[in-house]
């Protein structure tokens, strides 16, 4: 088979004789100069990242395990790997470093990056920040062309309309792609699946599989998954089966040696304790609000106002669940946000008018209060915080820019030193908030949108005033902090009111998600495979929106919410054990270690 | 390498107009115009270092800067004019290229006209799997034809001689991609050889593995017709094999694809180089005559026009002036029967008839009576002093 020879001349030679035409003549010593840049650079054999350079002052750490990863898959793989990494080790950064030098080298020109829906924005961002790269999210079958830096959910692109008896995003394979980068690629461990085979059809000249447990159960799967990579890499089924497969254990292989060997020549991974990289515990500390009576009554008051259906002008519900989605996290922040709150249905039209006249009596009802229990909790928190270490960092929370005017009002008598980041800042000002948190502040207090993104490593005691519904934003907030740098242990503490629904959610996020010694990265991972990283009808994330179900459904009864809190734990109880299964699987076959 | 690096960033940013100051380890680099520094990304002042191991602005093959400054130079030198110079020396040029046998120079003054070619500058970048190689070529076009000048001897210098009359550029410049095809085709063999080991492997993979596939569903078949398999349907087995060979054929195209060679060569610069020619005019003194001999001396081309016998017409590289102011060869050059001086055929056709020897024009007369060509010692001048009168007519 003949080797395809594209020989070609360049257009612009032309606009080089122009000049000699019009005499336009230049010094003989920038044309020589000119030849000798090329012939010093010429010199490159593929030895190191040529990109890094540009790169490199964006990175927080440089880490040599990414650069030497993006090389080896460049270099000696051709730029189609399996990036099989333990989880934590920047897989992210080591394939943007990938991306970075293939387009810097001129190699690659069409990417197309599939993600969970989950992760999309995150990789957007981490590009466009230590990248410079703008990646162009799919939402519809006529974006495709319209970049070529491109962006995908697979769940969203992956649909076959059976229907029409083509995938809706048919498009996406008519492309050829340079480089197709597929995060998460132990969901394509079935052969036939839709998942599976929308993947298969693309045309890549190069391909990067990114996962930390390329299988879980079967190593049928990481024979899948190398299909797909390199079709023959393994054998056949047949032959894979007879060579690798241990009768009565489908997960270790007859002839370990000889796998690794053959994975070796497509696969790239490292343990964490090649790289040297420490990762610190997350100690969640919950801390119970009890409510004052009256308070208790305030919050009941709330909560028949939410299950009531005067919520609509004639009586009629008025898109119950969204108005419920939109005011339940504001009356739970704190008293502040839920007076703003009750004041808009006590002033608006739409609503009827017992509707109105309850919002009414509980402003009325907040504006006799004489105790803050919440707020009185936090003084509490940063009193112990602050007498355990003096030069304690505390990085305060809260969903609701309101609450945290409020919560800056409140400790103004305690004379700390308080910075407040918010959304809208440039990025010199975040740079200079930062910097004031860092060197003189005991205490920054923000929003979610206010700090994403950014880096905390010198803070290890994060307080969730009020805690997102969604595990991934809580993922976020602690993420700020944990990160590699962060040299000590992390205290999480997370307000929740004592019989309350919130006392539920904090312990279900917080107990059994988001502190239970999972690296940063391994909670998306597990959500993505329950399919739980999507955002579900309303928008609003699946875990979410499950809880504000329940909260509606439960009619204000909270054992009923309860029971539904210890269902969504169990089936994310056993989205952990069975990655963490994966990951004992992966390490034993793959790294020739016991798990 | 490092040295070249070091020179190169030095010329550059001089070239520039930025000041540098070299600190041994390192170019400190200051004043870097505005649209450099907006080019780069970063601020002046510049520590350019050529080793990793000391912090500042990396100057090395892989390097960003590097990069930079090569693509910052894209755009300029595309047109250059440059003059080459020689040092004429005409006495040693005169000594060098021609013997004289009965002569010496007199005077030799050297006339200098201007002549020009092209250089074209070609880089061709070779494209493959993940790798990417560039080549440099120059080529140059005088009259017409792709030489290969000896450019040791010239020093180079700027020239403004925009006055060069330019009318064939396009037409050397085919003749220069025609030939740069050349050059580039054993690279492009080598590389091509490097892929095919490549291609050939994956192909091999893939064969292999279809093969095997194709095989298992024949066995499969094979056993269904024989009945010992009923749980699998042939129709769907065949449709299987279809699909694999079809499935052979595309991963194969795309192996193809993946070990394509892609080459642009693309013109950097074109060059016109203007380079003298000489006319040296040469007066040539024998012990009788003065000759002026012109020598045309093309030095790029290293061409010397030596001059011609008069008479045969052969080059010569020894100078003979035959007493009647011809130049000759030493074929057509002979000495007088008479006076022994160097003369030549077209001098020498008389004979003398008393002596019946070859005589120059010098040593023989006519006699104004009988007309017979005789030595002059046998003549003596007539009476009214126009001419000779031999003696046996006097």
């Amino acid at each position: 088979m003949a080797i395809i020879i594209d020989e070609s001349f360049s257009d612009d030679d032309s606009l080089v004789l122009e000049k000699v035409e019009q005499r336009k003549f230049g010094s003989a010593d920038s044309a020589k100069l000119k030849v000798d840049a090329i012939i010093l650079e010429k010199n490159t054999e593929f030895k190191g990242l040529v990109s890094y350079d540009m790169i490199k002052d964006n990175l927080t750490y440089k880490l040599k395990h990414q650069t030497d990863g993006a090389l080896h898959i460049l270099k000696e793989m051709n730029g189609s790997a399996l990036l099989a990494d333990e989880v934590g080790l920047g897989k992210t950064i080591t394939t943007g470093m990938v991306i970075k030098e293939c387009l810097v080298r001129g190699f690659v020109n069409k990417v197309l990056i599939l993600t969970p829906p989950s992760l999309v924005d995150q990789w957007v961002a981490e590009l466009n920040e230590k990248f410079n790269l703008n990646f162009k999210i799919i939402e519809s079958e006529s974006d495709w062309n319209t970049a070529d830096l491109v962006i995908a959910s697979i769940d969203k692109v992956k649909i076959f309309d059976k229907e029409a008896g083509k995938f809706r995003h048919q498009i996406a394979h008519e492309i050829p792609w340079d480089l197709l980068v597929v995060d998460e690629a132990h969901k394509l461990k079935q052969r036939n699946t839709t998942r599976w085979k929308f993947v298969d059809r693309m045309q890549k000249k190069r391909f990067l599989l990114l996962t930390a447990t390329p299988f879980q159960n079967d190593l049928i799967e990481l024979y899948n998954l190398l299909h797909l990579l390199r079709r023959g890499h393994l054998g056949t089924i047949q032959e894979f089966r007879e060579k690798f497969l241990l009768r009565g254990n489908k997960r270790r292989p007859l002839n370990p040696l000889e796998l690794r060997r053959r994975l070796q020549e497509v696969m790239v991974r490292r343990k964490r304790e090649e790289t040297g990289i420490e990762y610190k515990k997350r100690i969640p500390k919950i801390e119970i609000v009890h409510l004052t009576l009256e308070e208790k009554k305030i919050y009941d008051s709330i909560c028949d106002l939410l299950k009531t259906k005067y919520f609509s002008a004639n009586g009629e519900e008025l898109r119950g669940k969204l108005i419920i989605y939109a005011i339940l996290p504001k009356v739970t922040s704190s008293s502040r946000s839920a007076v703003e709150s009750l004041t808009k249905i006590a002033e608006s039209e739409k609503y009827h008018s017992q509707t109105r006249q309850i919002a009414q009596d509980i402003i009325d009802a907040y504006s006799k209060l004489t105790k803050d229990s919440k707020i009185e909790k936090l003084i509490e928190i940063i009193d112990k915080v602050l007498k355990e270490d003096r030069d304690a960092k505390i990085l305060l929370y809260t969903k609701h820019p309101t609450t945290l005017k409020y919560i800056i009002e409140k400790l103004e008598p305690y004379n700390l030193k308080i910075v407040e980041f918010t959304g809208g800042l440039t990025r010199q000002e975040k740079t200079e908030k930062i910097e004031a948190f860092k060197k003189d502040a005991q205490l920054m207090i923000s929003t979610e949108t206010g700090a994403e993104g950014l880096n905390f490593q010198f803070c290890n005691v994060l307080i969730n005033y009020d805690l997102p519904w969604n595990p991934m934003s809580v993922e976020q907030r602690i993420g700020r902090l944990d990160r590699i740098g962060q040299k000590r242990d992390m205290k999480i503490y997370s307000l929740a009111t004592k019989d309350t629904m919130e006392e539920h959610v904090v312990d279900l996020i917080i107990n059994k998600m988001c502190c239970i010694g999972l690296v940063i990265g391994e909670l998306p991972t597990i959500l993505f495979n329950l399919g739980l990283d999507s955002p579900g009808k309303s928008g609003l994330s699946k875990i979410e929106e499950m809880l504000m179900n329940s909260f509606i459904d439960s009619k204000n009864n909270l054992e009923i919410f309860a029971q539904d809190v210890k269902g969504i734990s169990k089936l994310i109880q056993k989205g952990i054990d069975d990655y963490n299964e994966a990951k004992n699987a992966t390490t034993e076959a793959l790294d020739g270690q016991p798990a | 390498m490092d040295n070249q690096l070091k020179a190169f960033s030095l010329q550059f940013f001089r070239e520039l107009g930025a000041s540098v100051s070299d600190s041994g380890d390192y170019l400190e680099v200051k004043d870097v115009p505005p649209k450099f520094q907006k080019f780069y990304g970063k601020n002046e002042p510049y520590k350019l270092v050529f080793d990793k191991s000391i912090s500042g602005e990396l100057v090395a093959p892989e390097s960003y800067l590097l990069k930079m400054m090569r693509a910052y130079l894209d755009n300029s030198g595309d047109a250059v004019l440059t003059s080459l110079n020689y040092k004429l020396h005409v006495d040693s040029f005169i000594k060098d290229n021609l013997k004289l046998l009965n002569c010496s120079v007199v005077k030799a003054t050297a006339n200098t006209t201007h002549n020009f070619m092209f250089k074209f500058t070609f880089q061709t970048t070779y494209k493959y799997l993940n790798e990417e190689e560039k080549l440099i070529n120059e080529l140059y076009v005088d009259e017409g034809l792709v030489v290969n000048p000896d450019l040791s001897k010239f020093t180079v210098s700027n020239t403004n001689k925009k006055d060069i009359e330019i009318t064939e550029l396009r037409d050397y410049y085919s003749t220069a991609k025609e030939n740069i095809k050349g050059l580039v085709n054993e690279r492009t063999s080598k590389i091509a050889s490097v892929l095919d080991v490549s291609l050939s492997k994956e192909i091999n993979r893939i064969n292999i593995y279809h093969d095997q596939q194709v095989k298992e569903i024949d066995e499969q078949i094979a056993k269904v017709n024989a009945g010992s398999l009923k749980s699998k349907d042939p129709i769907e087995l065949e449709r299987q094999k279809i699909q694999f060979v079809a499935e052979r054929d595309l991963f194969v195209q795309n192996e193809q694809k993946k070990h394509a060679l892609r080459l642009n060569t693309k013109l950097i610069t074109t060059t016109i180089i203007d380079y003298p020619v000489y006319s040296i005019e040469t007066f040539f003194k024998s012990e009788n005559v003065t000759r002026l001999v012109v020598i045309k001396f093309d030095p790029l081309k290293n061409k010397i026009d030596l001059p011609l016998c008069d008479l045969c017409k052969n080059s010569l590289n020894e100078i003979i002036i035959c007493n009647g102011n011809h130049l000759v060869c030493r074929n057509c050059g002979a000495r007088c029967e008479d006076c022994n001086q160097i003369s030549c055929e077209t001098c020498l056709r008389n004979i003398c008839s008393v002596t019946k020897r070859k005589i120059c024009r010098q040593c023989g007369r006519v006699c104004v009576k009988c007309k017979a060509f005789k030595n002059k010692r046998f003549m003596d001048a007539d009476a009214g002093g126009r001419g000779f009168i031999c003696k046996n007519c006097y």
